[in-house]
């Protein structure tokens, strides 16, 4: 468990680091609903400062089928469409299959991970999405729907609560109807939008609602009305940066400044909106490649963040707990780093890129496996305790 | 240490503690990517801000205040192996004489802390101020000293009198904590030169309330190791969130077993003496 410091003068804003009585509600609930669930969230919050993870797995399936088009999507390049309009074929790699997420979902149990988010694409899409929740057992995960809204209605919430999923997560790209439609290509969307979210509480899941941001959104009075709509709507808002990757690469005047991050920070204390790098579980706000977020790309490939192309390493060929751990020991995931590293440090950027690029001249399927990317650039490794000071001579000290 | 040493800087051009084998640094060569701002030094505001958020005694005169600290600086910039400090960032503080016999962990609580988090609060009312500890503990009764930081000789003074000095937050920016403190073996003895620890660090913010507030790039973890925690998991920290400014309680593992070396992470070092 984690507290805030007991302090005589302390800001009242500091009370956003305890538990709600919600929060709290939560818990006892799930440890009525999913006992095995609740184990693991207690061992994980018992266990975390000694090193121990339980990052969110993010399921691509069905070769990210999607029904839009949206004007920043960072998937495009994983979509059977992409692949086939550039090479006149769909993705030749073996997919997932349910036999793979079982045993996946199994490892996952194991290592003590507790959330699976089913997305593309548009996860809904998937006629075996059924199948899979059951391989995934909502009685040992929680999971949770990426949707964009298009076919959530009332009987697709029912469906889901029924099968045991757990929350809904809907992308809503601008509070003002028409630019949010322009933006999804898909007039009516922001219609659906709404039909979904009024679905999803009706059945009682738990909701949030994902919104996408590029440079200076965050001062706008759109994003100020969309924060209030969620506080009167009492829906937690989550915020992702737009990443120069997929159809936005090469957007750079797109991508967030400090000073649009620090804004989002002060906002965090007047609405109940949050980015992946807000304080969580206990634990300071940083980026959380590896230990916060893994995406499992269709062909089991890891990618330690939603937003990069980058592969760890292949859960269909090597055991999950090894990948968590070999990725954990990258100089660039694992330690401690306040700034979103694919969206802010630009040397990662470039590296990122280039390492991309150089595969996609090679080849168009991404991502680019471990050995071609991270491995090449985590050649600098970090210096390690090869000498121990304390070990030295006193002559030894002396030469220092 | 011989003549050559004596001679020779042990910081660089940006006042870093220049590695040497046996330390765990991110990059033997600072990237500096994680900045702060060197702040103009307005002796009379950072006197004001402790003695109206902290305590120290308001008799003490800017000009006391300013010349035990020039003398501090005048003396340090005349040792060649240290001079280069004051290359790096550098920032004055003021501490009040303890006025608790209590251990350091229930001092940070009850009085060092609340003084920050009033001094950043009078100075920035939109943004928040916060402390924070992962796992199960306190501060109260779990915190000491750690072995080789010299940290005991500044709880010493700060039981007696009232103490002045610099900080210098960047000098061991990328070492990892046990090299943070394990480095302090071999600087020279040097009086009145600690590794980082919380009551010094709280003054600093108390006087110094915005130093981690930088528009423009990522402000470093301020570590302050010269104090560690009965969990040895944790590491005890300033840092900035936005523009906020918070106090934590951190693991520094990076999986079990393993402690991190982060690029953002940095210990500093502090130059003090009693008020004259």
């Amino acid at each position: 468990m984690w507290k805030e410091i007991k302090m005589k003068d302390n800001s009242s804003q500091s009370q956003n680091l305890l538990l709600t009585g919600l929060e709290k509600k939560k818990r006892t609930d799930q440890s009525i609903s999913r006992p095995r669930v609740h184990e693991k969230i207690q061992k994980f919050y018992r266990d975390m400062s000694s090193g121990v993870i339980s990052p969110i797995l993010r399921l691509k399936i069905n070769r990210s089928l999607c029904n839009f088009h949206c004007e920043h999507c960072c998937e495009e390049p994983y979509m059977g469409r992409d692949l086939k309009k550039k090479t006149g074929a769909i993705d030749p790699r073996a997919q997932m299959s349910i036999k793979d997420y079982a045993e996946l979902s199994r490892q996952a149990d194991e290592y003590g991970i507790f959330r699976f988010v089913l997305t593309g694409g548009e996860a809904i899409l998937d006629k075996n999405i059924e199948e899979l929740i059951l391989a995934l057992d909502p009685m040992k995960h929680l999971i949770i729907l990426d949707t964009n809204g298009w076919t959530f209605d009332e009987k697709a919430a029912r469906w889901f609560a029924g099968l045991g999923g757990y929350k809904v997560q809907i992308s809503l790209d601008s509070y003002v109807e028409k630019d949010h439609d322009s933006f999804r290509k898909k007039p009516g969307s922001y219609k659906r939008v709404m039909t979904a979210i009024k679905a999803a509480k009706e059945e009682g899941l738990e909701l949030l609602l994902s919104t996408c941001i590029i440079k200076d959104r965050v001062f706008s009075k759109e994003f100020e009305d969309f924060c209030e709509f969620c506080k009167t709507e009492d829906i937690p808002l989550y915020v992702t940066l737009v990443k120069p990757v997929g159809t936005a690469r090469g957007q750079d005047e797109w991508v967030c400044t400090k000073e649009d991050v620090d804004h989002l920070k002060i906002l965090e204390d007047k609405y109940n909106i949050f980015t992946h790098m807000t304080a969580s579980y206990g634990q300071p706000g940083k980026c959380i490649t590896v230990k916060g977020i893994n995406t499992v790309n269709h062909d089991g490939e890891i990618i330690p963040c939603p937003y990069m192309d980058l592969s760890i390493g292949n859960v269909t060929s090597m055991p999950l707990s090894h990948i968590m751990d070999r990725g954990m020991k990258d100089r660039w995931l694992g330690p401690y780093r306040d700034e979103c590293i694919i969206g802010e440090n630009y040397d990662f950027i470039k590296l990122h890129n280039n390492s991309v690029a150089e595969h996609l001249a090679k080849s168009p399927l991404l991502p680019v496996p471990y050995e071609d990317g991270f491995a090449m650039f985590g050649k600098e490794k970090i210096k390690s305790n090869r000498i121990d000071i304390l070990t030295l001579s006193p002559n030894q000290k002396k030469r220092i | 240490m011989d003549s050559v040493s004596n001679s020779q800087s042990i910081f660089d051009e940006n006042g870093r503690r220049i590695p040497f084998p046996g330390m765990r640094v991110f990059n033997e060569v600072s990237s500096q990517y994680y900045k702060i701002k060197q702040p103009s030094i307005d002796f009379s505001k950072i006197l004001l801000n402790s003695q109206m958020f902290s305590g120290v005694d308001p008799d003490i005169s800017v000009n006391i205040f300013q010349s035990s600290c020039i003398k501090l600086k005048r003396e340090m910039m005349e040792n060649d192996v240290l001079k280069n400090l004051f290359k790096g960032i550098h920032v004055p503080f003021i501490c009040p004489k303890s006025s608790s016999e209590e251990d350091i962990g229930k001092e940070l609580e009850d009085i060092s802390l609340p003084a920050v988090a009033a001094s950043f609060g009078a100075s920035y009312p939109s943004l928040h101020f916060k402390s924070a500890l992962q796992g199960e503990g306190t501060l109260a009764n779990k915190v000491n000293t750690r072995p080789g930081a010299r940290y005991e000789d500044f709880i010493k003074l700060h039981k007696d009198r009232t103490i002045v000095g610099w900080y210098f937050p960047q000098a061991l920016q990328e070492y990892d904590i046990n090299s943070q403190s394990a480095q302090m073996e071999t600087i020279p003895w040097y009086r009145g030169l600690v590794l980082s620890g919380g009551f010094d660090t709280a003054a600093v913010f108390v006087g110094s309330p915005g130093l981690l507030i930088n528009k423009d790039d990522y402000p470093p973890v301020l570590c302050i190791s010269g104090l560690m925690h009965n969990d040895s998991n944790l590491m005890l920290c300033f840092k900035a969130y936005g523009h906020h400014l918070e106090f934590w309680g951190m693991s520094q593992m990076l999986t079990p077993g393993l402690t991190q070396v982060s690029e953002q992470w940095s210990g500093g070092l502090t130059l003090f003496g009693a008020i004259d």
